[in-house]
């Protein structure tokens, strides 16, 4: 009697293993369903842009003169990739029948800066023939991968480089202003003004604009135009209104009394204290506009948040979409360079 | 009273930002790495030996305000303007109104800082010991 009662323990514990191992392979059965439910779901048509590429077409005229265009483009394109979680995006040239370094700059910034969040992008030409060479010609080449055969032989004389992300690399700036000198003056030279400059916009950059932002990101171009070179400094922080840390009495005065360009005119003349609140600080956008004021380099114009101003013009341009960045541009000619070579010598 | 000379151009061609931490790695062009490395030390002998110490600034692509900034205020900060002036020579040819602006401006507001026993930021794990005046006028060592 006791013999069956454990063979019948044995075979109800046999029993209930069955069940749980039935049990467990019927929920796994049923999670795969639901799973596979909601991928189909989600590629239906909740939210497919993320794999759907995004064009973003450049205006006709792609340069300074088309500024507010040039700054919406830019904008629109980044707000958009980051609202809707783009990973992929045509940047769509063809229309374009105006070009300058500027749009050019301010396109690798922001495809540099959108790279860095892991978005893949690639683009199309200009139909216009002249702006397609000139796009080529500019440097672009050396910053962005492109399947149009690369002269065997280097035939520009531009130089585009982005210099680093949280560092300043001071070698680069410096070989880069001696190469570009040979330009004006036919040899390598030092030219102490735009070294400067470049260094105190940079180092500016990663200590202000680039301090809390992951996505870190300026780049440097020297286009040699005619008789001068042209020198563009960009980066996509926060701009320089409102990074600048101002004093409460002096905020609520500017709010109700100052335009944004005087503002930053005041800037660049000393008034504001720096960022770190440190009194010996704040003496590097002095010194760019100082080089300019001495005759060091001409042309000096800089875009940021919602104004662009021109110094040498001495207008200024209220943007109806604020760009999130700095843009510093400057020529140097061979009448800036005998200015100060005669300041050394005198 | 006799020199001892310091040439920049040999230290960096291409002075650089205020602080290591914002260098390329493995460079050596910022301020602090040129206070830390080469001015300190170079200081303190002329100190101990009752010399001055000349800097020569020429040869080099151009110096951005930072640089002279962080160099020479760290030396205020850590050995007084009064014996900064009296003791430091800048020997140039193209970088005039760099000196100016560090004897009219740099020496002034890091003398204030250093009378306020402002914080000095330095870069992280330098490891390095730098030499200071006591209060009783003695040179001391501190690690960074």
């Amino acid at each position: 009697m006791i013999k069956h009662r454990l063979t019948h323990i044995r075979f109800v514990q046999k029993s209930n293993m069955r069940k749980i191992r039935r049990r467990k392979r019927v929920k796994i059965r049923l999670n795969k369903r639901r799973r596979r439910k909601s991928m189909t779901k989600r590629k239906k048509g909740l939210n497919t842009s993320y794999i759907q590429p995004y064009e973003a077409i450049a205006p006709r005229v792609f340069s300074i003169k088309n500024i507010d265009g040039l700054v919406k483009f830019v904008q629109d394109t980044e707000r958009y990739c980051r609202i809707n979680r783009i990973r992929i995006l045509k940047v769509n040239l063809e229309n374009v029948v105006k070009i300058d370094m500027y749009a050019i700059s301010l396109l690798l910034s922001m495809l540099n800066k959108l790279s860095s969040r892991n978005i893949n992008y690639w683009g199309t030409y200009p139909n216009d023939r002249e702006c397609k060479q000139y796009i080529m010609n500019s440097g672009f080449l050396n910053i962005v991968q492109t399947n149009v055969k690369k002269p065997a032989v280097k035939k520009t004389k531009n130089q585009i480089f982005m210099i680093g992300k949280d560092r300043v690399d001071t070698d680069k700036i410096g070989r880069s202003v001696r190469e570009s000198m040979q330009h004006i003056l036919g040899r390598e030279a030092i030219y102490s003004p735009v070294y400067d400059n470049m260094c105190e916009i940079s180092v500016n950059s990663v200590e202000y604009a680039n301090e809390y932002d992951k996505e870190k990101n300026w780049l440097v171009s020297i286009s040699v135009e005619e008789d001068c070179l042209h020198f563009i400094l960009s980066d996509t922080g926060q701009g320089i209104l409102r990074t600048l840390r101002k004093k409460k009495i002096e905020k609520l005065g500017d709010v109700l009394l100052k335009a944004d360009a005087d503002i930053i005119k005041d800037v660049f003349l000393g008034k504001y204290q720096s960022a770190t609140g440190e009194i010996n600080r704040h003496k590097g956008l002095p010194m760019v506009y100082e080089s300019f004021t001495d005759g060091y380099v001409s042309n000096f114009q800089i875009l940021t948040n919602k104004v662009m101003i021109d110094f040498e013009k001495n207008f200024a341009i209220p943007l109806k979409k604020e760009f999130n960045g700095v843009l510093y541009s400057w020529t140097v000619s061979l009448d800036n360079y005998n200015k100060w070579r005669n300041l050394l010598d005198g | 009273m006799d020199n001892i000379r310091i040439n920049i151009s040999e230290f960096t061609e291409n002075p650089g930002p205020r602080y290591i931490k914002q260098d390329q790695e493995g460079h050596r062009s910022s301020g602090e790495a040129f206070y830390i490395y080469k001015l300190n030390n170079a200081f303190s002998q002329a100190l101990r030996e009752d010399k001055r110490l000349v800097l020569y600034l020429d040869g080099v692509s151009g110096y951005p305000s930072s640089f002279l900034d962080e160099a020479i205020g760290e030396l205020v900060y850590d050995f007084t303007a009064k014996e900064v002036k009296d003791r430091l020579l800048f020997e140039t040819s193209m970088y005039k109104r760099r000196v100016s602006q560090v004897m009219e401006q740099t020496l002034p507001q890091w003398e204030v800082r250093r009378m306020n026993n402002d914080h000095v930021v330095h870069s992280q794990n330098l490891n390095v010991d730098i030499n200071y005046l006591g209060p009783s006028g003695e040179l001391k060592s501190r690690r960074l």
